[in-house]
């Protein structure tokens, strides 16, 4: 078993202290001992999410990741088996042509095994994790190795981060943002602040909940300032993710009849490239939703934590960057989650 | 040293003595420069390069009077000057924002002193070695920031500054001081203030030539001068930039020009051409510029001479007082608060620089990295605007100072003073007066960031004078596209392997040859999305490069 550290394989012998034999840091998995992930695929799905440790993630990152990466390994594997049982089957067929014409039974049979192999593969369900277990693999891993470097941890010290001083949180007032992202999750939110969206993109960054609590009601205030304030909608592919961005044009609590409301979040249209995980539920009838996207939604969801937050993020940068406004999901086609050419977004200081 | 800046000037003039020795290089016939050395009664001599504000008809003669009075209420201009006393003390000053730049260094028991760094490296034997610190420091801001220089031992006066030389001593002092004096004031009186000190200012600074030029890109500030300009009666001629299907603002410049009634010059820039004169480009700036709007500045500056003008306006300076692109991101930073990224505003700040700043460890060879100096260095240059502790005590004007003290003074007044100078123009730039700074000082920061909006106060100055869609829509921004000209295959690639090639590279020894050359392949950090941000960094590299070839290597001699 590889060394995430240090690359060194162990044999199981090697490991029975359950440290390396290299580098003697400890495993947190042991296949060997029941363990489903080994260290190696872990911090490989790590690395992956974090770009090498420069893009902060959530731990729901590595989940996405690590189902995908086995997801990828499952049909992998099938396509491999149907390739071989395909070779076979070819080279029996080619030889019942020149030796025994009885062997074509048998060539067929071998290619029809093949092709039924091949459609397991492509039609095969999504190779999951259950949360729990992955939990408690992520604690077992912080643990053993430490908090990964970039995840973004939504703890008590998160949301307890202490209100900006009186003075500061006054001048602010006067003044706005061009943007805002409203997100359905808080810790989507909190995701985009730890990667300074914020900052490099003069935008507030909020969930719908209220996050993050210590800033929230100061930047709302201030968001209101902009009669021209374009307010985006980030969400999961659930009912009340994709309400959002009509709850942000409806509500007077947030933004009914200032700005405009953009919704860049994930729908059912756009769930095509991904796996949706399976539900059973009641949709009820909603302004916000199309006939189409409730039956969806009663059978499917998607989070957005399929996408790498590296993508997410640019993607949201991308969406938010384009010039005409897109009608609400209830009256038609939404944005949404679509690759759209950027238009300029400011150059750099000088020549007046 | 006065043949190592010829292009500055047709007459010269020299005064030695037992103490030292000045030297002073002008053109003549030209409005507000002083006719020559200035011996004072008090048998000091004065060299004063530049001019004052209002003009004077002998700036040394005039600063020779503020010296020694030791007055400078009002004192304003674009200016490097040394008075020289018969004790062999020495004074050194800076004007208020920067335009022209002083530099000094003890050699063979003197002080050697001049207002461009070539003059100096004409010194046959002085020794030239690169400073590691001041390069690191240049590579966050992509100007030379603060009183070091890339070259060791040479120092530089920093603007509003006196620098007193005495035997071994050298002391400064500041004898100029931007302050926040912030007083109630509504919108429409606030307004006004603002455009009788913006037309005064350029009033200040129309010297009776026939005709004046104005870059004009289209956006307020610029458009502003060009009102005022029109408002004073001013024969303009205006120029603006032309990218081809990279412009930006081209349609806003041609209507600005319309509606103002003044001719417009459209300026081709053509890259392989700036590609050709990097060197002549680096040699002009001075010091290593890494903005890619210096070589554009250069062509606009052409256009002008051959234009037949001698003075030329800009709009600089609208975005440092008024408002600018860092007050946003750092107010919504300071909102969120810290734990977000950067830990302290003056982090936030450099990190709003978008170079290499948080990318040492992958740009720096480790032998470079060894030899930059401690942490804290680039920190230290803000904290004093910056910082707790700072003196304005709203985080608006905090940025704003930082901004004008940084940017403004360091990097955007030093390099246009320095194109415009490569084709003896003199750069007016009304929107770095003084009394206009200290004016936009006074008000209220509600007036310069209002809601989203910024530069309010000048928007409501300016409003009913321009089109609305010029004083109103949002700021978009000159865009050079640099990431274009510098990808593989596009109009810089001859010099760009050239100066950043691995070869290139590794001799200099200063970069990890494979951080150059995944930005060289498109690849900025996972988490940038801005696809200008590559261009801009490698002509951060390129631009020292090329200086370090042209001053270091060539020891400064013309290229």
């Amino acid at each position: 078993m590889k060394c995430s550290h240090c690359g060194v394989d162990s044999t199981k012998k090697e490991r029975e202290d359950g440290k390396c034999k290299a580098c003697h840091r400890p495993f947190a998995f042991d296949p060997q001992k029941g363990d489903t992930i080994t260290d190696f695929a872990f911090a490989a799905a790590v690395n992956r999410v974090s770009m090498d440790g420069t893009v902060k993630f959530l731990p729901t990152h590595v989940l996405a990741r690590l189902e995908q990466s086995r997801d990828r390994a499952r049909r992998g594997r099938r396509q491999t088996s149907a390739l071989v049982v395909g070779g076979i089957a070819l080279a029996i067929g080619i030889a019942a042509l020149v030796v025994n014409l009885a062997l074509l039974a048998v060539a067929l049979a071998l290619g029809a095994v093949s092709v039924l192999l091949a459609g397991l593969a492509a039609l095969s369900g999504r190779e999951t994790v259950d949360e729990r277990t992955f939990a408690a693999w992520w604690q077992r891993w912080v643990q053993t190795h430490g908090v990964p470097k970039g995840a973004v941890v939504l703890d008590d010290a998160a949301r307890n981060r202490p209100a900006p001083a009186a003075a500061l949180a006054e001048e602010v007032l006067d003044y706005s943002f061009d943007r805002a992202v409203v997100c359905d999750r808080d810790d989507i939110a909190e995701l985009l602040l730890a990667n300074d969206f914020h900052f490099e993109n003069n935008c507030a960054v909020l969930s719908a909940n209220g996050h993050p609590r210590h800033a929230f009601p100061t930047v709302l205030k201030m968001l209101r300032n902009n009669p021209r304030i374009e307010v985006f909608a980030l969400h999961d592919c659930t009912p009340a993710g994709c309400a959002l961005a009509h709850t942000l044009r409806e509500r007077p609590e947030w933004f009914q009849g200032i700005g405009s409301v953009y919704d860049v979040g994930l729908r059912p249209g756009q769930a095509g490239p991904w796996h949706a995980r399976s539900v059973v539920r009641t949709v009820p009838p909603s302004p916000a939703l199309t006939e189409a996207e409730r039956a969806w939604l009663s059978s499917h969801e998607l989070s957005l934590d399929v996408v790498p937050p590296e993508q997410l993020i640019k993607r949201l940068f991308r969406s938010m960057n384009r010039l005409p406004e897109v009608a609400d999901a209830g009256g038609g086609d939404a944005g949404g989650f679509t690759m759209i050419g950027t238009t300029s977004d400011g150059g750099g200081d000088a020549f007046g | 040293m006065l043949a190592a800046n010829d292009y500055r000037g047709d007459r010269t003039a020299t005064a030695v003595g037992p103490a030292g020795a000045l030297g002073y290089r002008w053109w003549g016939g030209r409005p507000g420069k002083s006719p020559d050395l200035h011996r004072d009664a008090d048998g000091t001599w004065v060299a004063c390069a530049g001019a004052l504000v209002p003009a004077v008809d002998s700036p040394a003669a005039a600063l020779a009077r503020r010296l020694r009075e030791g007055d400078f209420e009002r004192l304003d201009g674009a200016f490097g000057a040394a008075r020289l006393h018969p004790d062999g003390t020495l004074e050194l000053v800076r004007d208020p924002f920067g335009v022209r730049s002083l530099y000094w260094v003890r050699h063979r028991g003197c002080v050697l002193f001049a207002t461009e760094l070539k003059q100096l490296l004409a010194v046959p034997d002085l020794p030239v070695e690169l400073d590691p610190a001041a390069i690191h420091k240049y590579l966050t801001f992509s100007f030379v920031p603060g009183a070091a220089v890339p070259i060791a031992g040479i120092r530089r006066v920093l603007p509003g500054e006196v620098l007193v030389l005495r035997g071994d001593t050298a002391a400064s002092r500041p004898w100029f001081t931007l302050r926040e004096e912030v007083t109630p004031i509504e919108q429409g009186p606030a307004a006004q203030r603002i455009w009788k000190r913006g037309r005064a200012a350029v009033s200040r600074r129309l010297l009776g030539e026939p005709r004046v030029g104005l870059y004009l890109s289209g956006g307020l500030d610029s458009s502003a001068v060009g009102v005022w300009l029109r408002d004073l009666g001013a024969d303009v001629q205006a120029f603006t930039l032309d990218f081809g299907a990279a412009s930006v603002e081209r349609e806003e410049a041609d209507a600005v020009a319309r509606h103002l009634g003044i001719p417009l010059e459209r300026v081709p820039v053509d890259p392989a051409e700036l590609g050709r004169r990097l060197r002549e480009l680096a040699w002009t700036l001075d010091l290593p510029f890494g903005d890619p709007v210096t070589g554009p500045h250069w062509l606009l500056g052409r256009a002008a001479r051959a234009a037949g003008l001698s003075a030329v306006f800009n709009g600089e300076g609208g975005d440092q007082l008024f408002g600018g692109w860092t007050s946003k991101p750092m107010v919504a930073a300071s909102v969120y608060g810290p734990g977000y990224g950067a830990e302290s505003p003056e982090q936030q700040y450099l990190r709003s620089y978008h170079r290499f700043y948080g990318l040492e460890d992958q740009l720096y060879t480790p032998a470079f990295a060894a030899r930059v100096g401690p942490e804290g260095q680039r920190r230290s240059l803000i904290a004093s605007h910056l910082g707790e502790g700072a003196a304005p005590t709203t985080l608006l004007n905090r940025i704003r100072l930082t901004d004008i003290a940084l940017k403004g003074s360091q990097n955007i007044l030093p390099r246009a003073e320095r194109m415009a100078n490569a084709h003896a123009l003199d750069a007016r730039v009304p929107l770095f007066d003084r009394r206009l700074a200290e004016a936009s000082f006074t008000l209220p920061p509600a007036l310069k960031l209002h809601g989203a909006c910024e530069k309010y106060v000048l928007k409501l100055a300016m409003q009913n004078r321009l089109p609305e869609a010029i004083v109103w829509r949002r700021k978009f921004g000159m865009s050079v596209p640099v990431t274009d000209w510098l990808r593989a295959g596009g109009p810089m690639d001859d010099a760009v392997e050239a100066a950043l090639g691995d070869e290139a590279v590794r001799r200099r020894g200063l970069f990890r040859p494979e951080y150059v050359r995944a930005l060289r392949a498109g690849h900025d950090s996972p988490n940038e999305v801005r696809r200008r941000r590559v261009g801009e960094k490698l002509w951060t590299l390129l631009a020292l490069e090329t200086w370090l070839s042209v001053f270091v290597d060539g020891r400064g001699r013309r290229p």
